[in-house]
């Protein structure tokens, strides 16, 4: 007998710890998901981004398409060998249209000149399931030209005789902004197009709310610093394809428009999900997003119940003994009232209990439930002879 | 049964096996870490600036073959001195660098172990980015020549088999090659985002490389053509 006591105490125990450790893990198991969904973007935020830069890389998105119009200037197909025919053609006016499996890199140099190099990645356009058949076309002067397997070049004619001397295009899919400052390799030196200054905006639209705040201060952008709309600078291992990590049928485009500036280089005004990513001067890229929890906790709604709950939480105790204290106080109260009603009249209520318990014929008659009962009921069966006793 | 010489005999045998073990090494030549700059790979690393168009030249990369740690180097006959080999990915990020000192021996192609696991071979270093596009090999000679190298440690390969591959820093530009007299010939452009080191590779065949080994480089930057001349070291021994 005193042997299995001694065998349930252990096994009691062990019960004991293997739920506390199942409770412990099962709560940490719900914090870590409450805090890895709290860190994750926001579907509300958004980025702006605004910079002045000498570049822009875009890479249309999976059934995206960017078309734009260009001034006059000059066509080339990169394919062409120096020294063959064919390279340039001249136009007045240029129509270039932008698919997924495309990458055009645009900048302007100098004052008044806009570059656009086009090319293709078969590596984007593999990504895309239902795949673009021609990743890049131009129609020159209103008729199409001939591909070229390569890519294309533009240059904006200089002059404002045939064209506008500042033009807006409008952007959309990945972009990045600026790039980096190359190695010298005994090429004739240029000016680099980085990105010269700019800066970004986080804004969210907290939870139950419908107004858009901006929340955070600016990040503000280095010179020299390379911004990328869907973080995928970083993404790879070292040298690898900076998309191999980024999905482009999964992701969301980046949208704004280019300008360009009467000095040079372009002004550029992007709208991004996040996260996006910086990278400044040779250094490691840092996302810059909008999380979750930034969502939540600039929402007033939230603010209200959390507080309204914390406070619960805090004066629990008070709060019990408020209401325990209450209840005493009503019920002494009603047990007052109660012990205020007037007593009931013993002989109304005699005689109908005596009716309510009269004998039904042949039965037993009922016993007297008090003493005033039994006393009238001696009466009623002795009733008192006054005049005898008065003799 | 003669003493005298059975002596002669064993001194005979001696000095045929010091020959035999003299020319051996000559054979094989002899390239040894140089000491306090021995073989060592970064990530992250700061890059020193380089001014030079061709970056590397290797034989026939694969990615395979990348990921041994025993290289080889087609070197002039009767080299001696210091080699400077270096890894490097397009983005500067990875870098592998270090010296070695040696002469050549009968071999055309020197084999260079990297790591100071000496005899042993060393295991892989496993962050090296392995690509054939976006990870070259370049090895320099002490006075700043760049030669053919190649991944692994095969001892020979057929002279005409193959193509070279050339990567080139064009400062984000087309890069068209001409070997020779030939026809030039676009390389292509890397598609990551920021390369740092290299931007573009060129293959040629080893068919149609010069027997001088002279090349032209031609920078298209949009409309503006810049042209270069550079040497490839690989005679037919």
């Amino acid at each position: 007998m005193s042997t299995e006591v001694q065998q349930s105490k252990p096994d009691s125990w062990t019960k004991r710890i293997v739920l506390t450790v199942m409770t412990a893990g099962l709560l940490a198991g719900v914090v870590v998901v409450a805090l890895d969904s709290l860190d994750r973007p926001a579907g509300s935020g958004t980025l702006s981004i605004s910079a002045v830069t000498g570049s822009l890389t875009l890479e249309p998105l999976c059934d995206e398409s960017v078309t734009w119009d260009l001034p006059a200037g000059r066509v080339g197909r990169r394919s062409v060998a120096p020294g063959e025919p064919g390279y340039m053609t001249s136009a007045g006016a240029v129509t270039m249209m932008l698919a997924a499996g495309s990458r055009a890199r645009v900048t302007s140099p100098d004052p008044g000149v806009l570059r656009v190099s086009v090319e293709k990645d078969d590596e984007l356009a593999r990504r895309c399931p239902s795949g673009a058949h021609q990743p890049y076309r131009f129609v020159l002067d209103g008729g199409p030209t001939v591909a070229d397997p390569v890519g294309f070049n533009y240059e904006s004619r200089t002059g404002t005789q045939t064209g506008p001397n500042r033009i807006s295009l409008p952007i959309s899919g990945h972009l990045i902004i600026g790039q980096a400052v190359p190695e010298g390799a005994d090429w004739r030196a240029r000016l680099a197009p980085i990105l010269v200054t700019g800066s970004i905006l986080r804004r969210v639209k907290p939870w139950f709310s419908h107004d858009v705040l901006t929340v955070g201060d600016p990040e503000r952008l280095d010179e020299g610093s390379i911004v990328d709309s869907h973080a995928c600078l970083d993404s790879g291992g070292p040298g690898t394809s900076p998309a191999s990590g980024c999905s482009a049928e999964q992701l969301a485009p980046a949208i704004g428009f280019i300008r360009t500036l009467s000095e040079g280089e372009l002004q550029v005004q992007m709208y991004a999900r996040g996260p996006a990513s910086l990278q400044n001067y040779r250094g490691p890229q840092h996302l810059v997003e909008v999380p979750l929890s930034t969502a939540l906790w600039e929402s007033d709604t939230v603010k209200l119940w959390g507080a309204f709950f914390l406070l619960l939480f805090a004066c629990l105790e008070q709060i019990t003994q408020v209401i325990r204290e209450t209840y005493n106080l009503l019920r002494k109260g009603w047990d007052k009232v109660i012990n205020r009603v007037p007593p009931v009249h013993p002989e109304t209520q005699g005689s109908g209990v005596a009716r309510e318990h009269a004998p039904i014929g042949g039965s037993k008659p009922a016993e007297p439930a008090s003493a005033i009962e039994r006393y009238h009921l001696l009466e009623h069966v002795k009733p008192p002879d006054r005049k005898k006793t008065t003799r | 049964m003669n003493p005298r010489g059975a002596r002669i005999d064993r001194r005979v045998v001696a000095g045929i096996l010091a020959g035999l073990a003299l020319a051996t090494t000559s054979a094989r030549g002899d390239f040894r870490p140089v000491p306090g700059r021995e073989y060592h790979e970064t990530l992250n690393a700061t890059n020193r600036v380089r001014g030079e168009a061709v970056v590397a030249i290797v034989l026939g990369p694969t990615v395979e073959a990348q990921r041994a740690d025993t290289i080889r180097v087609r070197l002039p006959v009767s080299y001696s001195g210091e080699l400077r080999v270096e890894v490097l990915s397009a983005d500067g990020r990875f870098r592998g660098e270090g010296s070695f000192t040696g002469s050549r021996g009968a071999e055309r192609w020197v084999a260079l172990r990297l790591g100071s696991g000496g005899d042993k071979e060393p295991p892989a270093d496993a962050t090296r980015p392995v690509s054939t596009e976006t990870l070259a090999l370049s090895v320099h000679g002490a006075d700043g020549t760049l030669y053919v190298a190649r991944w692994g440690g095969e001892a020979s390969v057929p002279d005409d088999r193959g193509s070279l591959r050339i990567y080139v820093n064009s400062g984000r530009a087309d890069i068209f090659i001409v070997p020779g007299a030939a026809k030039a010939v676009h390389c292509r452009s890397l598609t990551i985002a920021q390369p740092l080191r290299y931007d573009s590779y060129c293959d040629v065949p080893l068919a149609n490389v010069p027997a001088d080994g002279k090349f032209k480089l031609i920078r298209r930057d949009q409309f503006e053509e810049q042209t270069q001349t550079f040497s490839v070291y690989l005679p037919r021994e």
